[in-house]
């Protein structure tokens, strides 16, 4: 699920690492990347506004969605009763408002999640293939299981890959000069994991000792809710794409806690409508009326905190479970540290505070189960890294063992930051083709 | 078939969590679950008591009510393809309870009674399932309003603001006598 939210990375979070001494330095900084950042906001459009802060770098933008009347009481409130250090936003989303490079602007419909007939939010089908296509260039392959990088020994190189059909079982060779693994994070890692294994046991880019290491997400499912009295006489129409934010203000500037890193939120404030009548005692006529009416405003928070690489978090091939295909499964075996659990209560208190800062009534914080994966934002499998020894890829997505080989999804990230990724890989992405292309065209590929 | 339901399924509680909230109902996903119009597997008498209860939580007023919409036969379906076992059991023994013991307290069949005579009698399950979250009534008055309220009937009635296409968000609209509920996803 692309639930669309793109926010930069900022210049501390690609310092942390070498800073804190955690895990490996990334070895690209914010300079390497804002352009590319840039170009990928460009192709794809985003909405967002302009608010100049460090932590949370601005992008570029066609334009910035409302926040409600509700929502910008409460972030008045909560940028003066916290010194300015703690801002609510409205989400800066890949949804377009106004037409952009032939695609419809959003019809504020609020059903994203079932693919947009108008193309108003950047996706793959909206956008990317249909550029795609334009080159003349592109030929789709559906039903095909990338199984294994052909690797050749003696040329220390991919020579392409071996695709087996879902449907027919037969299986098929692709040869091409270079190869991009964007398979998602732990396919691309469970690809590498099955090539070159007659070289090296662990596959492709195991040499490091770090392939399937590191596996990160961002914790979540933690936050408070709290009841709005007042404002009766206004309500909202349309369904907007995105919510508000909240950027991280924990561990920055002068804050220190008892943890590294921090987390920021997603939220948003609404009325309730008639589902408040399965909890609500009535029945008949006025039941029935009083429920097709807009009930008091409430808003409600959910933070979103950064996971540390930690190496022992990971994910192997398990040669006793295969698939219909009889291809090895996947084994998780990751878990939250002391860190997150720390960074966890103060998700949770932070939350309540602004909350009631703002003059919620009825403020409470909730927490609930989390395991590594449900943020859906899985990172970290074949980290980018200074050198050989210490990660898969270099500094321009290349696997060190196979360098015509690039890995440019979430598997490539040496620390995870606590915003949400796509927009990163989108970049990093844009970033390592143009670089391939580059030196293909020197002959060094 | 199944990878395809199996996948939607996942993808439905997927998108449960990743609006941080909760899905309304049905509260057990066990099994795809599609509206299908064809009543046939549902007795005659059963949608009857069906349409009554749901009825008499939202009866046709100026505007359409919940028979209008076949709340009963939605309910019905929900009940057989949505939840598990016990749970089917403990709502199917609530409906016969309602039919039984209303027969008995109005002194003639529940369905046929006046909406008044209905409600007076249903207005202690619903206390009930007020205090109990756990109560049979709580799930038949969810399905009840989430069938109603997403219905074309409630839809076309002007009983919610559904407007398919906004085209527009304001944050800050105006509120008067005549707001209801704004819906643009059904």
């Amino acid at each position: 699920m692309w639930g669309r939210q793109s926010y930069r990375w900022n210049r501390e979070d690609f310092l942390a690492n070498e800073k804190e001494g955690i895990a490996t330095p990334w070895p690209i900084g914010y300079d390497d990347i804002a352009p590319w950042y840039e170009h990928v906001e460009r192709h794809a459009g985003l909405s967002g506004s302009h608010e100049d802060m460090d932590v949370l770098p601005d992008s570029v933008y066609l334009h910035a969605m409302e926040l409600n009347c509700v929502e910008k009481t409460a972030a008045e409130r909560i940028r003066k009763s916290f010194d300015e250090k703690r801002r609510l936003i409205i989400g800066r989303t890949a949804n377009i408002a106004i037409s952009h490079k032939g695609r419809t602007g959003c019809q504020y419909r609020n059903k994203c999640w079932l693919g947009c007939p108008y193309g108003g939010y950047f996706s793959t089908q909206s956008s990317t293939l249909p550029a795609a296509m334009a080159t003349g260039n592109l030929t789709l392959r559906p039903h095909s299981i990338v199984k294994e990088l052909i690797y050749d020994k003696d040329g220390k190189k991919a020579k392409g890959v071996i695709v087996l059909d879902a449907e027919t079982n037969m299986t098929y060779e692709y040869t091409a000069p270079i190869v991009f693994l964007n398979a998602s994070a732990l396919n691309s890692t469970w690809i590498l994991m099955n090539s070159a294994t007659d070289v090296w046991e662990g596959g492709l880019g195991s040499s490091s000792g770090e392939l399937g290491h590191n596996l990160m997400d961002h914790h979540f499912r933690v936050g408070a809710r709290g009841t709005w009295e007042g404002d009766e006489d206004k309500y909202y129409f349309g369904g907007r794409p995105t919510g508000f934010y909240i950027p991280r203000f924990r561990n920055w500037g002068d804050d220190k806690r008892d943890y590294l890193r921090g987390f920021g939120y997603q939220g948003a404030a609404s009325r309730s409508d008639w589902r408040r009548g399965v909890r609500e005692m009535g029945i008949g006529a006025d039941f029935k009326d009083s429920v097709s009416r807009p009930g008091a405003w409430n808003m409600g928070m959910t933070g979103f905190g950064e996971v540390l690489p930690y190496h022992e978090n990971m994910i192997s091939l398990d040669m006793t479970r295969t698939d219909k295909w009889g291809l090895p499964v996947l084994e998780i075996d990751a878990e939250l540290k002391e860190n997150e659990l720390k960074m966890r209560t103060d998700m949770r208190q932070d939350a309540v505070d602004m909350l009631e800062a703002a003059g919620f009534k009825d403020v409470y914080g909730w927490e609930t189960d989390y395991a590594l994966g449900m943020g859906i934002h899985e990172m970290g499998t074949a980290r980018m890294g200074t050198a050989p020894t210490n990660s898969v890829l270099n500094r321009w997505n290349q696997v060190w063992d196979a360098p015509n080989v690039f890995v440019t999804d979430g598997a490539a990230m040496t620390s995870a930051s606590c915003v949400n990724p796509s927009l990163t890989y989108m970049a990093m992405t844009a970033r390592a083709a143009d670089y391939a292309v580059s030196e293909l065209k020197k002959g060094n590929l | 078939m199944e990878d395809k339901d199996f996948t939607r399924r996942q993808m439905v509680q997927r998108m449960a969590l990743a609006i941080g909230g909760t899905l309304i109902a049905p509260t057990v996903l066990l099994e795809s679950c599609s509206f299908d119009p064809d009543t046939t597997m549902a007795g005659p008498a059963r949608l009857a008591i069906l349409d009554a209860i749901a009825e008499t939580i939202i009866p046709r007023t100026t505007t359409a009510g919940a028979r209008d919409a076949r709340t009963g036969a939605f309910i019905d379906v929900m009940i057989r393809d949505c939840y598990y076992p016990d749970m089917q059991e403990k709502l199917n023994a609530g409906i016969q309870e309602i039919a039984v013991e209303g027969k008995k307290a109005i002194d003639r069949p529940f369905e046929e009674a006046s909406q008044m005579e209905r409600e007076e009698f249903l207005r202690g399950y619903d206390k009930a399932a007020h205090k109990d979250g756990d109560h049979f009534f709580r799930t038949i008055k969810d399905l009840t309003l989430l069938c109603y309220f997403t219905s074309e009937e409630a839809a076309t009635d002007g009983v919610v603001n559904y407007n398919p296409i906004p085209t527009r968000y304001d944050g800050c609209a105006p509120v008067d006598e005549n707001t209801k509920v704004f819906y643009a996803n059904i």
